[in-house]
């Protein structure tokens, strides 16, 4: 086996057993909650009898690891199981549901990455300039900021306020992309802003670091003293070599957008998993909140251990190093 | 808003004159949430669930002589909600990260001075917790326990305790190389002697501004969690709760939402303020070594 694959079989072999570790999990939840399922589903005035019934059909009856399994052949078959309270099928709902979220990540890493390499060269090649120092404030300010405050203000600011400017956005509500691809941009400005600005202070400052250092590369300096201009220096010399952190901050910040997706879902009223997930844990719908945590953290795994591996493929530095050390 | 990016270090290093400023005033604003959270009970403060007489609801700020904050959306004093709230959260706060540094460094200090098994196991239970965004992982525990403050708890300490773990065991990784603890060794000491006498103190140390840092992720997490609803029950206090409780009337009474919002804004800020402060302290004193 090459070392280049036998790192790729350790990191399945490692992701596999992590989610192994989360499901068990997700299994225990249902042990753990103080709430009975069969109450959930029939109310406070079922019967034992009813409540034995449901028990049964749950089969919440039987040993803890007959149960596991059986959940776990589910998952792996695509049956997630259905919800006590709407009775859908809960990989239907979360695929509903991701939809929303999907757009939502992809979107606001699109504009964070948008704004902030600009500001990171920027910030690189006039270093110790008034907007580099300023820049320090600013992003130190915004990653303070949680989600939910810089939402409130956006809303505040361009829906509520600007209600008698020619242009304001929805406070709440959605559209689906496929119903109307415009109207369904205009609802998801201020929710992408809001992830993105979560992101920005991050991304700028990780690309401004990497590019300081590649700045004081010798290549650079050549290609400056072939008289090239400092903008061809920058965007053709100089930005792909400093990329690569921004590629993994990039790709972990997925993790962390599900996340402050849950807070903005539930702010602007859109029907994504955060909102799901809200949802089903104020009605105690847990085959809806397992179902959801499980596959946010099956994406989430998924994604890093991509990143993981673009990585490798991006520096070829990497796999040599690599090489050696497997 | 992960532990991730509290946690990496600012590559800009001010210059010590300016930054000692931002620091004081930090401090300051710490100090009085703190004093405000312990004191809460025996200052001349109205009960939160009273409805102030004679003044309206959603009075604005520094409006009244008696309410210098204003009043709720129900009447009730703001200031003294915010107050309560302090209290609130700085007890979870320190409830929870002083759990998670507790088992944080056990773990971390085990893994990195065992190694083998332990090191292995511990690493894949830790991954395992990390696998899932830390605000879903709280919202999943949330919906197992019983709405509150113990819950909330319980939730931030099992969030922050694989980051520590983490922090700890590379400290130690790199500690029990030194000298000393070879010298230990040769002299006959036990495993567990070496960990409690050389490691703990030295790795507790280092891992210390992180409390600070995770302290500002704390306080944002857990008004997120009283945000959506799944804190604290009303009527008890809390600052996202309070900023929940005002988001209806958000386009003509905006200050019932952005005073509870300020006040979490320079909270996180100054914490945060702090542990890189401690932490660059620390820097200088490990280089000037």
């Amino acid at each position: 086996m090459s070392p280049a694959v036998r790192a790729v079989a350790a990191r399945l072999a490692h992701l596999l057993v992590v989610l192994a570790l989360v499901s068990l999990a997700a299994t225990l939840m249902l042990d753990l909650t103080p709430v009975d399922p069969a109450i959930v589903m029939l109310g406070e005035q079922a019967t034992p009898e009813q409540v034995a019934q449901v028990h049964a059909a749950l089969g919440l009856d039987r040993p803890f690891l007959a149960r596991y399994a059986n959940w776990v052949a589910g998952l792996l078959t695509g049956d997630f199981g259905t919800s006590y309270r709407t009775k859908v099928d809960v990989l239907d709902a979360i695929l509903a549901a991701l939809a929303v979220t999907g757009e939502l990540i992809v979107l606001s890493l699109l504009v964070a990455l948008a704004v902030s390499i600009p500001i990171g060269i920027l910030t690189a090649h006039h270093r110790d300039d008034w907007f580099d120092r300023l820049w320090v404030v600013v992003s130190s300010a915004l990653v303070s900021c949680p989600p939910f405050v810089s939402a409130l203000v956006l809303v505040f600011v361009f829906a509520l306020l600007a209600r008698d400017w020619p242009v304001h956005f929805p406070a709440t509500g959605w559209t689906a992309f496929t119903a109307d691809p415009l109207d369904n941009l205009w609802h998801a400005a201020l929710p992408v802003v809001t992830l993105a600005l979560v992101l920005v202070p991050n991304f700028s400052r990780v690309l401004r670091s990497d590019l300081v250092a590649t700045l004081d590369d010798d290549f650079v300096l050549f290609a400056k003293a072939k008289g090239l201009p400092m903008r061809r220096v920058l965007l053709r010399h100089a930005l792909r070599p400093s990329s690569l952190s921004l590629v993994t901050v990039a790709g972990i910040s997925i993790g962390q957008l599900m996340g402050g997706a849950v807070v903005v879902e539930v702010l602007f009223g859109l029907p994504g998993l955060g909102q799901l997930l809200v949802n089903a844990i104020t009605l105690n719908d847990l085959p809806l909140v397992q179902g959801a945590v499980v596959f946010i953290a099956a994406v989430y795994v998924a994604a890093n251990a991509a990143v993981d591996l673009c990585y490798r493929v991006l520096d070829p530095r990497l796999r040599v190093a690599h090489g050696v050390v497997a | 808003m992960t532990i991730e990016v509290a946690v990496t270090a600012p590559d800009e290093v001010t210059p010590a004159g300016k930054r000692s400023f931002a620091v004081w005033l930090a401090i300051a604003w710490v100090a009085v949430v703190v004093l405000a959270a312990v004191c809460a009970p025996i200052l001349p403060l109205r009960p939160v669930d009273e409805i102030v007489d004679g003044l309206d609801p959603r009075l604005a700020p520094f409006s009244s002589w008696t309410e210098p904050l204003g009043t709720d959306s129900i009447g009730r004093s703001t200031l003294s909600r915010l107050v309560f709230g302090a209290r609130q959260s700085m007890l979870v706060g320190t409830v929870a990260i002083t759990a998670a540094l507790v088992c944080g460094l056990v773990i971390g200090v085990c893994a990195g001075y065992v190694r083998r098994a332990v090191d292995r196991v511990t690493g894949v239970v830790v991954d395992a917790v990390l696998a899932i965004p830390p605000l879903v992982l709280l919202l999943a525990i949330a919906a197992v326990g019983r709405r509150g403050a113990g819950t909330i708890a319980l939730g931030l300490a099992v969030v922050c305790t694989p980051s520590i773990a983490r922090l700890a065991r590379a400290q130690t990784l790199q500690l029990a190389a030194r000298p000393h603890v070879t010298a230990s060794r040769s002299l006959g000491a036990t495993g567990l002697r070496i960990v409690v006498r050389d490691l703990l103190p030295e790795v507790a140390l280092r891992i210390a501004p992180y409390a600070f840092l995770l302290m500002a992720y704390v306080i944002i997490s857990e008004a997120s969690l009283n945000f959506l609803g799944l804190g604290v029950p009303p009527p008890t206090p809390s600052w996202g709760g309070m900023i929940n409780d005002g988001r209806p009337y958000l386009a003509d009474e905006p200050w019932l939402v952005f005073v509870p919002s300020l006040t979490i804004l320079l909270t996180v800020v100054s914490f945060t303020v702090l542990g890189d402060r401690f932490r660059s302290w620390l820097d200088e004193r490990e280089g000037s070594r």
